[in-house]
């Protein structure tokens, strides 16, 4: 093009560029106001409250359960919270951001009824189930060989079948549709031992997700609800962080997110006496 | 939302890290020859080569940036408020609008040698395509974050001016027109080298070991392998770019003292052209290493 004719275009360049630029800068201000509306995912039901005075939240290895960690989007770290009494879910791992989410209420038999609620960060076309390894709870449970029964899977709303509706080893799912969320409902049977030497009806159970197949460091939240339950350990952790227990509104809770691989909790339970 | 062309998981990870590659070459050309500008050779600005580079990198991320989103909503039939967060949606358009002012304006910043104000828009350019890219990383988010971020920033500010410098000097220098500039450039290019590997040196342990969670898990996950390809890489780069500096440090005394050497400093400029290319192609490793450093970074 002629350097005349080039210079005469410039100011309709720069008045064109100005435009483009104002318009994207004001579409990403608009996309920032608008992005929470978005379609996307149904997620779980989610109340938030605050926590009490006192839940002691520290500071861990993957984050502190206190801290809402809805992917990158900015969170409010003034606003930590907990999980609510019933019903509802906390934010964090396995609910609003990447993780698992796992809670069980141990019966007067010493099995345990659990939720695992499970969020990936990219979507999978296989579930990969495990029998947990319980040994990873200490030498009291090297002997145990736990199994999950009356196992209910669904992977982003769809159901899926476990064979047998058993987890006794691992097992593999394929999905119809590669899925990020899950959410699985078993009963976990043999992960419980009585404490010899101790009041009747102590016992020590081992929780641990069934999950497997995932990154190492997914956190995990780990809790245990129900009136039985008197204390929850870390023992993974290092020996000053493995008294993690903190408690929320009617649980008990591993104070810190847990990475995947470490991932085990054993809960001190006051058995009832069978009616 | 049913997806427009089914990607199985791994297809999806192959293209989104296909589409990160692109992204980070954009970054290498683009920033890294505004950098080789404002900071070695001003007077550059007319050379084609190096306009052409620019104009390459800017494309290349505007490419990249657009195909992230779209690949994972047309390729999973994922809504968009799973695929773009509000943070990433946001920084990836103000990265639109920078490079948009680069395409619009770029006759302008060219025009005269990139000092004064021009060197100041060239540098501002730079610093908040960085800063896009650093807010979609890893570096947000858990412990650490502000140091995560600052490291994050410099890594990707002295990657800009080492990389991008050396592909823009090689642009220069391979073509061997430009051989009288050789003993200008030689010096200035060497400095800033010394100092972004530096920076790349330091922000890169801090980077790594804050997103790794300390050296433990560093050293015993997949992250912290990869990482040490990257590591074994850039350590081998830095040998053969010692060794070219060397090169073209010779060839410039030549030129300059001994002028009836000239047809034997070319020979020289070619081998030095040869250890310019294998130190750009692993310059291509490092960038696909980064690329896959980004799919097995720990959970924040």
């Amino acid at each position: 093009m002629p350097s005349g004719e080039r210079s005469r275009l410039a100011p309709a360049r720069r008045a064109a560029g100005l435009a483009v630029i104002i318009v994207l800068l004001g579409g990403a201000v608009a996309f920032y106001r608008a992005a929470p509306g978005f379609p996307s995912t149904p997620k779980p039901a989610t109340t938030t409250r605050s926590v009490t005075s006192t839940a002691v939240i520290t500071p861990a290895g993957t984050g502190s359960l206190g801290t809402s960690t809805t992917g990158r989007t900015p969170t409010s770290a003034s606003t930590p919270t907990a999980p609510p009494s019933s019903g509802g879910l906390p934010d964090g791992p396995g609910t609003t951001a990447p993780g698992i989410y796992l809670v069980a209420t141990p019966s007067a038999d010493g099995t345990f009824d659990v939720s695992e609620l499970v969020l990936l960060a990219q979507p999978i076309t296989t579930l990969e189930l495990r029998r947990p390894p319980v040994s990873m709870g200490g030498n009291d449970f090297r002997v145990l060989s736990p199994i999950a029964i009356q196992v209910q899977a669904v992977a982003d709303g769809q159901p899926v079948l476990v064979p047998n509706a058993r987890i006794e080893g691992l097992t593999s799912l394929p999905l119809s549709a590669p899925a990020t969320r899950f959410e699985l409902r078993y009963r976990l049977m043999g992960a419980t031992v009585r404490t010899m030497g101790s009041v009747p009806g102590r016992a020590l159970g081992a929780l641990l997700p069934v999950t497997t197949s995932v990154p190492d460091n997914l956190p995990v939240v780990i809790a245990a609800s129900g009136p039985a339950v008197l204390n929850l350990t870390c023992p993974k952790l290092r020996l000053s962080e493995q008294a993690c227990s903190i408690r929320g509104q009617g649980e008990l809770r591993a104070g810190r997110y847990l990475p995947w691989r470490q991932a085990v909790v054993l809960v001190q339970l006051n058995l009832p006496r069978p009616q | 939302m049913t997806p427009v062309v089914y990607l199985s998981p791994e297809l999806l990870q192959l293209a989104l890290g296909l589409n990160r590659i692109l992204c980070y070459t954009g970054y290498v050309l683009l920033a890294g020859t505004f950098a080789f500008w404002a900071l070695v050779w001003p007077e550059g600005r007319a050379d084609r080569r190096l306009v052409t580079l620019a104009a390459s990198g800017a494309g290349l991320m505007v490419i990249g940036t657009v195909a992230g989103p779209l690949i994972q909503i047309f390729g999973t039939g994922r809504p968009i408020g799973d695929v773009l967060t509000q943070l990433d949606g946001t920084t990836g358009i103000v990265r639109l609008a920078a490079l948009a002012c680069v395409g619009f304006f770029f006759v302008d910043l060219v025009r005269a040698p990139i000092v004064g104000w021009r060197r100041v828009l060239g540098i501002a350019l730079i610093v908040v395509i960085a800063g896009t890219m650093v807010i979609r990383s890893a570096a947000v988010g858990g412990r650490l974050q502000w140091l995560k971020i600052v490291a994050n920033g410099g890594h990707l500010l002295a990657v800009a001016a080492w990389l991008g410098g050396l592909v823009a000097l090689a642009a220069v220098l391979i073509p061997r027109e430009n051989l009288q500039q050789l003993d200008r450039l030689i010096p200035r290019f060497s400095f800033i080298a010394m100092v972004s590997v530096a920076t790349l040196v330091i922000t890169g342990v801090i980077d790594a070991i804050a997103i790794a969670g300390g050296l433990r898990p560093l050293a015993t996950s997949q992250f912290g392998l990869v990482l040490l390809v990257k590591i074994a890489v850039f350590g081998l780069m830095l040998l053969m770019g010692n060794q070219g500096r060397r090169y073209a440090a010779r060839v410039a005394f030549q030129r300059l003292h001994s002028p009836a050497s000239m047809l034997r400093g070319g020979s020289g400029v070619q081998s030095l052209a040869v250890v310019m290319g294998a130190e750009l192609t692993l310059a291509f490793v490092i960038l696909a290493t980064t690329s896959i450093l980004v799919m097995v970074t720990p959970a924040p």
